[in-house]
């Protein structure tokens, strides 16, 4: 390698000159495509193993100093039923208490009608969402561990109703 | 300038040694989490045998990323064709990430390999307004990995006619949120009150 090394240095220096001086490629903000703001809200779904949910089936953690803000904890083998309901029930409780937290903590959405369970929509990407969940390799999640986990984008919910 | 430069660049490679001037190394990299329009070498991609320009973002969360790696495109797994007249819904490729090397140069490529999606002849109608449904989770054409809920990218003149709201019912109830600051065993009143739920 020790012969690379004079004629390799040499031509690094001369492609850096020529990256400063030569045109750059069709890049897209000079397309005009710049960066697109997010106008969405993020929530991280995480597949853990039973005793991090508890009882249930899913647990919600939204955070107010923590990135990321929002997280579902999905017990794993569910399904996209359950994902669904765990993501119309972030949406609610972001509809009535703002989409971002101002308080810490593991939320949870209660019927005071009835008592009775109510059988909610199932989402049609849920259960391409869940399969993806599934295939992803863990990564670390701060303040759950390293786990499985995807991030998914939804509507702003403050100010207008689910 | 220009030329003046390239001029120099050529002249002053060193060549004492053919053999190896004329070598090329390729070896497989780590894949990155998100690719612009440098896969294929800044040429679009293409399904089912139209070209597509998106930007793409890794599958897989898990680093370091494999040398062939899924992406999918982003901020919408839907995207239009160059020429408008094909739509690809959850549109992902596989990507095979290498490093091509000279003694002169080092050059990254990300060769599409793979791909996948459901495609869709676009019909058009001039006129059409954009899909309205794209805001809407409960819909089948709402992308929840894309973060804007702008449809430019996926929109066009013509009106394909994919997806659609799955509907349901919405109805008022009394629902209470509670918070637990202890993991679960004790759980407080947050909020409560009437709420739209949706079924």
């Amino acid at each position: 390698m020790d012969r690379f090394a004079p004629a390799f240095l040499f031509s690094r220096l001369l492609l850096i000159a020529a990256g400063v001086l030569l045109p750059t490629r069709n890049l897209p903000a000079q397309r005009g495509q710049g960066p697109t703001r997010p106008t969405r809200v993020p929530v991280t779904l995480a597949v853990v193993d039973s005793a991090r949910t508890g009882d249930a089936p899913y647990r919600l953690l939204r955070r107010v100093d923590v990135s990321p803000r929002d997280v579902i904890l999905l017990r794993a083998g569910e399904d996209a039923a359950v994902l669904s309901e765990a993501i119309n029930n972030l949406l609610l409780i972001r509809a009535q208490t703002g989409d971002t937290a101002k308080v810490s903590g593991a939320v949870r959405v209660r019927d005071g009608t009835d008592g009775a369970k109510r059988q909610r929509r199932v989402l049609p990407w849920a259960g391409r969402v869940l399969n993806d969940l599934r295939q992803a390799r863990p990564g670390e999640v701060e303040g759950v561990g390293t786990v499985p986990a995807v991030e998914i984008w939804l509507p702003p919910q403050r100010g207008r109703r689910p | 300038m220009r030329k003046l430069l390239l001029v120099v660049i050529l002249l002053s490679q060193p060549v004492w040694d053919k053999e190896l001037a004329a070598q090329v190394w390729f070896r497989d990299i780590n894949c990155p989490t998100a690719l612009n329009d440098k896969v294929n070498d800044y040429q679009p991609v293409t399904h089912d045998g139209a070209k597509f320009w998106s930007e793409w973002v890794s599958v897989s969360l898990d680093y370091p990323l494999p040398s062939r790696n899924r992406y999918r495109a982003q901020p919408y797994s839907t995207i239009l064709s160059d020429n408008g007249g094909l739509r690809w819904h959850d549109a992902r490729i596989q990507v095979h990430c290498y490093e091509e090397r000279t003694i002169y140069y080092e050059r990254f490529h990300y060769h599409q390999v793979n791909s996948s999606g459901r495609t869709e002849i676009v019909q058009c109608t001039t006129g059409s307004s954009p899909d309205p449904f794209l805001n809407d989770p409960s819909s089948t054409g709402y992308d929840p990995y894309a973060f804007s809920d702008l449809t430019d990218a996926t929109s066009s003149d013509c009106s394909g006619g994919a997806g659609g709201s799955t509907g349901g019912s919405c109805s008022s109830a009394y629902v209470i949120i509670e918070v637990s600051h202890d993991g679960g065993l004790t759980w407080q009143t947050y909020w409560e009150g009437w709420s739209t739920v949706c079924s």
